[in-house]
């Protein structure tokens, strides 16, 4: 099997190879430009010497234009690395929701020569949770598909849907992105309500939940910055963590809390300050997770999470000592 | 003095300086311990380029402290992908690639030397025969070039364009976009993009831990040595005492941890008939070695055996087989129908029950109950009991619960724990 670690994919190969199939002519400011946006900070310094007549000969400067020397049809054809994990792919369950049956043998015919390269055979996901999505439901997939379309064409859907507490709503939402979830093992759409609102929000609704969907004509010309709605919706205090470095805490924690955007600083020899940006829709996430590390970690704010730790912790000396509480 | 790069050699060494800015995040030039000062700029300096908008940077009274900050939430691709993108290259590595490449669209099917005649024609660069050759040799093994005979003559061709496959199943290109997310050696999924110029405008991933892919050097011979059934020798690295240390097994599976972000190998160890779980991050080295010819009949007593294993424990310091645990909680019936749920897609089917108006116990039989400890915390404010033939369960669930109420409610300062 060939190399991951190959200058195959390395990233100057990856944006010469982007240049010239995209342009057979170009201007040294939109290489320039280009090669920053691509490639890594100090990548410009090095590269753009390189690709004229005095390095590497692709392009020749001709009315102070480059001009490309390589075929506009350049390619470069998949590795069998490449093709291996294609074809790994290709047996996940999640699969159909992209593909039906015909269409993944055809695909699997023209990957006859290579091995998958993983099956989910060699993974076992021990703590996933159990109520995973039903992606071979035909209503599912059909949903899935509504919804890809609907990102892609930029365009509002209308949806049926069923809450937690199993009374239905229906509205209009521009859906952004899908978000799959690993450990709970399913999707969920991240979407923006109804013009009509004037601040614009997310909106989580999990794709298992909805009954009905179906892409209207209504189209925006460019999808909201959901990052940027996301960071919006975070609370302004952090949660400030301590943690102790003992029993090895302070890797794990660091390690678990990586999902979150975070900061960590050390406070003396063995205690460090961890601040964790969350908004409300993972308090209680991440309010569990806190909790899972015992006296290891120490919230000591904001305000809000500090109560809600102490809430529990006052509710199960109760349970755990009556007498000692009183 | 020799000139700073940003490209490198091994990805070994990069490996652990990107795992520490990246899991730990804090650590200033005096607390890498074991680099020399210029090792520590230059690494630095390296990520700072690689990873150009991740980077954060705070001054402490100790010196700079930077940091990795990522929020995998909110990214369309994993950002650490692109230290695989760094390998260094000569200069005939690079004009090798795109010369033999851009003259076979146009002229396939060529001998080695006629590829390097038409390099000199058509691009008036001169390169040896043998060097060409070479290159198209390794190509082959790679896949992008077919390699035919011809009577004596060799002829190499290109194979067909990724844009093909994916212009004919625009449905494996959005696949692709999710999978490079979400799947095992996702790095490899997103190589697929820059192959065939498409970027991820449809995913987000949530619970999932970038910093997995610094492993997948080390997956890759793994998933190999289970395919292929055979054992390996490893050198592991401990994550104690920083001590490199030398093991063999038989690998058949990676377990992997949702919440807790940890990745584990498992082992049969032949010589005392145990399976073992090994860290993926303490893995520095794998060695496929011999076939292993009870693979099947370990496998599948896995398979039987993992459903007993609460995490990645298969066993227990009291010397029993197994581990029975009862807990009792106190769940509102009317309004706390969600802790029922969470009890069902968490518990790992263990057994629920309502045992009073409010009251519900849910009962499990484990390896090593000790494992269940940090679960069992999630619950705290409504645990009445923890029953277990795990002596230690209860006891440390308690002891633990004390020190936190005594550091939430007495202690005086903020920083004291």
């Amino acid at each position: 099997m060939s190399e991951l670690f190959s200058e195959i994919y390395n990233c100057y190969f990856q944006v010469i190879k982007s240049l010239i199939e995209q342009k057979s002519t170009i201007s040294e400011r939109e290489l320039n430009y280009r090669i920053q946006s691509f490639c890594f900070e100090e990548s410009i310094l090095y590269l753009l010497p390189k690709l004229g007549e005095k390095g590497w000969g692709f392009y020749e400067k001709k009315d102070g234009v480059l001009h490309s020397r390589l075929s506009k049809d350049f390619y470069v054809p998949l590795t069998d690395l490449q093709k291996s994990y294609l074809k790994a792919i290709l047996s996940d369950e999640k699969i159909g929701l992209f593909l039906d049956e015909a269409k993944i043998a055809q695909i699997n015919a023209s990957l006859a020569d290579v091995e998958p390269l993983f099956s989910s055979e060699d993974f076992y996901y021990y703590d996933r949770f159990a109520d995973k999505d039903d992606y071979a439901s035909p209503e599912y997939k059909e949903h899935f598909q509504t919804i890809l379309y609907a990102i892609q064409n930029r365009c509002y859907v209308d949806i049926i849907y069923e809450s937690r507490h199993h009374r239905r709503m229906h509205h209009k939402y521009l859906p952004c992105r899908l978000e799959y979830s690993i450990k709970n093992d399913c999707f969920r759409l991240l979407a923006v309500a109804s013009r009509a609102q004037e601040r614009k929000r997310v909106i989580t609704l999990n794709l298992q939940r909805i009954v009905a969907v179906t892409a209207t004509d209504i189209v925006v010309h460019k999808l909201p910055d959901i990052s940027r709605l996301y960071k919006r919706s975070c609370y302004k205090e952090p949660v400030r963590v301590l943690i102790k470095n003992r029993r090895n805490a302070l890797e794990r924690a660091m390690l678990q809390f990586a999902n979150y955007e975070k900061s960590t600083r050390r406070l003396n020899e063995d205690t460090y300050e961890c601040l964790i940006y969350y908004n409300k829709e993972t308090e209680t996430e991440l309010l569990i997770e806190i909790l899972s590390f015992g006296p290891m970690l120490k919230v000591v704010g904001n305000e809000t999470f500090l109560r809600l730790i102490k809430e529990r912790l006052i509710a199960q000396h109760h349970r755990t000592f009556p007498s000692a509480s009183g | 003095m020799s000139e700073f790069n940003e490209l490198i050699k091994s990805f070994a060494k990069s490996r652990e300086y990107v795992r520490d800015f990246f899991v730990y995040g804090f650590k200033t030039r005096d607390e890498f311990a074991g680099w020399s000062s210029r090792t520590y700029d230059n690494e630095r300096r390296r990520l700072e380029s690689w990873l150009s908008g991740y980077v954060r940077q705070e001054h402490t009274g100790k010196g700079k402290n930077i940091y990795l900050s990522i929020d995998s939430n909110l990214l369309d691709t994993n950002p650490l992908y692109r230290v695989w993108k760094t390998k260094s290259f000569t200069d005939n590595d690079i004009m090798l690639h795109f010369y033999i490449l851009d003259f076979l669209i146009q002229s396939p099917e060529k001998t080695a030397e006629e590829i390097t005649d038409g390099i000199l024609t058509r691009y008036g660069v001169v390169f040896d025969s043998q060097m060409v050759r070479r290159k198209c040799n390794q190509y082959a093994k790679e896949g992008i070039l077919h390699k035919k005979r011809n009577g004596r003559e060799i002829l190499y061709c290109l194979a067909p364009p990724a844009k093909e496959l994916f212009a004919a199943h625009p449905g494996l290109r959005n696949a692709v976009k999710l999978y490079q997310l979400s799947s095992p050696l996702g790095i490899i999924g997103n190589t697929i993009m820059d192959t065939a110029s498409f970027h991820n405008d449809l995913f987000r991933i949530k619970h999932n831990f970038f910093v997995h892919t610094l492993e997948d050097e080390i997956l890759l011979p793994l998933l190999d040595a289970i395919h292929t059934q055979r054992s390996v020798a490893l050198t592991i690295k401990s994550t104690k005492s920083d001590r490199l240390l030398t093991t063999e097994g038989v690998p058949l599976k990676i377990f992997i941890s949702t919440r807790t972000g940890r990745r584990y190998l498992c082992l049969y160890l032949p010589k005392t008939k145990r399976f073992t779980n090994i860290r993926m991050d303490a893995v520095k080295k794998v060695s496929v070695t011999e076939p292993f010819p009870e693979y099947k009949s370990i496998a599948d007593k896995l398979e039987k055996n993992k459903a007993s294993a609460w995490g990645v424990s298969f066993q227990n310091d009291n010397h029993q087989h197994s581990e029975h645990v009862r807990l009792t909680l106190h769940i509102n019936e009317l309004s706390e129908s969600h802790i029922i749920k969470r009890l069902n897609r968490e518990g790992k089917g263990g057994t629920i029950k309502r045992v009073a108006p409010d009251t519900f116990t849910y009962e499990i039989t484990v390896f090593d109950a000790n494992e269940m400890l940090p679960w069992i915390r999630t619950f705290t404010g409504r645990i009445l009991s923890i029953d277990s033939d795990c002596p230690q369960l209860a006891s440390r669930f308690q002891r633990d619960l004390l020190t936190m109420y005594h550091m939430y409610f007495e202690e005086k300062t903020e920083t004291s724990m």
